[in-house]
């Protein structure tokens, strides 16, 4: 027979204040996106990056309340006016305001590249997702086709395109999407690849979800990090891909000017209004600098392997 | 390994076909381009009798298709409406000499400083030797070719008068366009060579190679930088591809009669067989640099299995 224990008062003991915080969670929990976002303001040039695109992105939107001039009235009266109080850039060999000539530049240069890039987020993930989800011969059969269609010299290809659509706003961003999907479709399918076979998909679908569901539910925002990454870096692409076309005649029509346009009617004159060059020309690469600052900066705050 | 070489030529004469494709039904579409109705009342009898006899302009579409591709066969690219009766063939023999020899110092240029340059801030990985090459890689992707040259152009031909601008007559007109031609590529197989040397000297192979205790050099040399030597061999064809649409640009700045200002031009002229010819043939040249590339990396690394 065993004894019985008496119990008394002196066998319990207070646990003192700070043991008890050890149990406690000290650190908020961070998300994926919490936690990425914290790593990136801690690069110095990241944010750099984001600044410029931030501000170049509020320059184009906000160009006709930044300028009380408008960009295509000509005056040749005035025509290569040098800088002056009223017109800080100057005047171009029309007569117009160059400030106000790069700050509508900055609207079509950005309208073209950042719809262009969601034309290609939009073909390449339907059609990556697809490949990617679906497998076998689907996916056979789709990534072939890339397999050829990459093989195609996408900057002729585009010329191509730009020839038979004719110049234009809207013919410029359906060429540039439909000449450089491929990268972001064999992107999106590999991401896809990766996670279907994982468990939360695997639940997911033993819960009987739709295909289309599991795709824009599951699938997708997991892989939102690395198409972020990509669509960063496709921007300078695009803005560079628009000033080249506008460069060899096949950019907007006139009076309508990118910036790739306000450099290559500059170069005609460059020897005696070396400026008017100058401007545009610096506009297009600090926006081209500051997204591969940030894309450089999000790749490193996205990857999971990078997480602490 | 014969296999491979057969599959991959196949493969790449299937690209050449789908392009060839593209391209003629895209030139069937445009409105007033080659082979419209309208074009050819309007050019006159002769040329109608020209394009009937050579292009089968009174017989179907598939037809015109098949003896579009029975002429490529044949070498014959098409004839150019600008330089009637000079045919696209005879164009790109006269432009094509003159390209090449650019094109060529331009890749060796390339090749040689974008390799020594990111070997060297590889080894001295957070150096100041690395830190002035990853700022000067950043400017590099960052200007465009055409504001490099008109920068090269104002400050060593306007302003100091050291070298001349137009043709390519003597090796002082190579300079200019060489160095714009590379700029680029420089900066972006500098970074290629800097990150994939700093992979080979994580590898356990290196680690062996120095616990057997071999001399620095002759780790870095024969174990390191041999294996890192591989992933850049996959850029040359980009490169190759990069140096023809980049001509585009530079040649016509120049001045320099060879293809892409040829190209250039023909946009311009809206010289629909031009481009159309010259959009094959650049396309030719490039699917075959692709071809040889990846045979020479299979060649090249033994850890590729071939066929499967």
């Amino acid at each position: 027979m065993r004894e019985a224990v008496e119990i008394r008062e002196e066998l319990f003991q207070r646990i003192p204040e700070d043991e008890k915080r050890l149990n406690e969670i000290v650190r908020p929990s961070m998300s994926y996106w919490q936690d990425a976002w914290r790593r990136l303001k801690k690069n110095k040039l990241a944010m750099l990056g984001l600044a410029i695109v931030i501000f170049m992105t509020f320059l184009a939107v906000f160009a006709p309340l930044l300028t009380p001039y408008d960009y295509f009235s000509q005056n040749l009266y005035s025509a290569n006016q040098r800088p002056s109080r009223e017109h800080i850039l100057g005047l171009d060999q029309f007569g117009r305001d160059l400030l106000t000539r790069v700050l509508y530049g900055a609207r079509i240069s950005m309208t073209v590249a950042y719809a262009s890039t969601l034309l290609i987020l939009i073909i390449g993930v339907i059609y990556g997702g697809v490949a990617g989800y679906f497998g076998g011969r689907v996916d056979n059969v789709l990534m072939r086709i890339a397999d050829i269609l990459s093989g195609v010299p996408g900057m002729l290809y585009l010329i191509l395109l730009m020839v038979v659509l004719g110049p234009g706003l809207v013919t410029i961003i359906i060429a540039m999407g439909i000449s450089s999907w491929i990268g972001m479709a064999r992107m999106v399918r590999a991401e896809v690849m990766k996670l279907k076979n994982q468990e939360f998909v695997m639940a997911a679908r033993a819960l009987g979800v739709s295909n289309r569901k599991i795709l824009t539910k599951h699938l997708l925002p997991n892989s939102m990090g690395t198409i972020i990454v990509n669509l960063t870096f496709a921007v300078p692409g695009a803005i560079f891909a628009e000033a080249f076309l506008s460069f060899i005649g096949l950019g907007v029509s006139a009076p309508q000017a990118s910036w790739g346009v306000l450099v290559s009617e500059a170069m005609q004159m460059f020897m005696i209004f070396p400026m008017n060059l100058f401007w545009p020309a610096l506009a297009i690469c600090i926006t081209i600098l500051g997204f591969n600052f940030l894309g450089d900066g999000l790749r490193d705050a996205l990857d999971p392997k990078m997480r602490k | 390994m014969l296999r491979y070489i057969i599959k991959r030529v196949l493969f790449g004469l299937l690209t050449l076909l789908v392009v060839i494709t593209i391209t003629f039904f895209l030139m069937h579409a445009v409105p007033g381009g080659p082979f419209d109705q309208d074009t050819l009342e309007a050019r006159g009898a002769g040329w109608k009798r020209v394009m009937q006899e050579r292009f089968g302009l009174d017989k179907s579409l598939s037809e015109q298709y098949l003896i579009y591709l029975g002429n490529l066969l044949k070498g014959e690219l098409g004839l150019s409406t600008t330089y009637y009766p000079r045919t696209v063939s005879q164009i790109i023999t006269l432009g094509l000499p003159t390209s090449a020899k650019l094109g060529a110092v331009a890749i060796i240029i390339s090749i040689v400083f974008g390799i020594v340059w990111g070997v060297i801030s590889g080894l001295k990985q957070g150096k100041w030797q690395d830190n002035t090459m990853r700022v000067l890689t950043a400017i590099g992707i960052t200007i465009p070719g055409f504001v490099l040259a008109t920068l090269l152009i104002y400050l060593f031909a306007v302003r100091l008068r050291w070298l001349p601008t137009m043709g390519l007559r003597s090796w002082r007109h190579y300079v200019m366009p060489a160095v714009a031609l590379s700029f680029g590529p420089i900066a972006y197989l500098a970074r290629l060579t800097r990150s994939s040397l700093l992979d080979v000297i994580r590898q356990d192979y290196i680690k062996t190679a120095k616990a057997k205790g071999l001399p620095r050099s002759s780790v870095i040399y024969k174990h390191a930088l041999k294996n890192s030597m591989l992933p850049i061999v996959t850029y040359v064809a980009p490169l190759i591809a990069g140096m023809l649409t980049g001509s585009f640009i530079i040649e016509r700045i120049f001045a320099i009669p060879g293809l892409g200002r040829e190209m250039v031009l023909a946009i311009g002229n809206r010289d629909y067989m031009m481009i159309m010819g010259l959009t094959v043939f650049y396309s030719a040249i490039i699917v075959f640099t692709f071809i040889i590339t990846d045979v020479l990396y299979a060649v090249l690394d033994p850890r590729i299995k071939l066929g499967k």
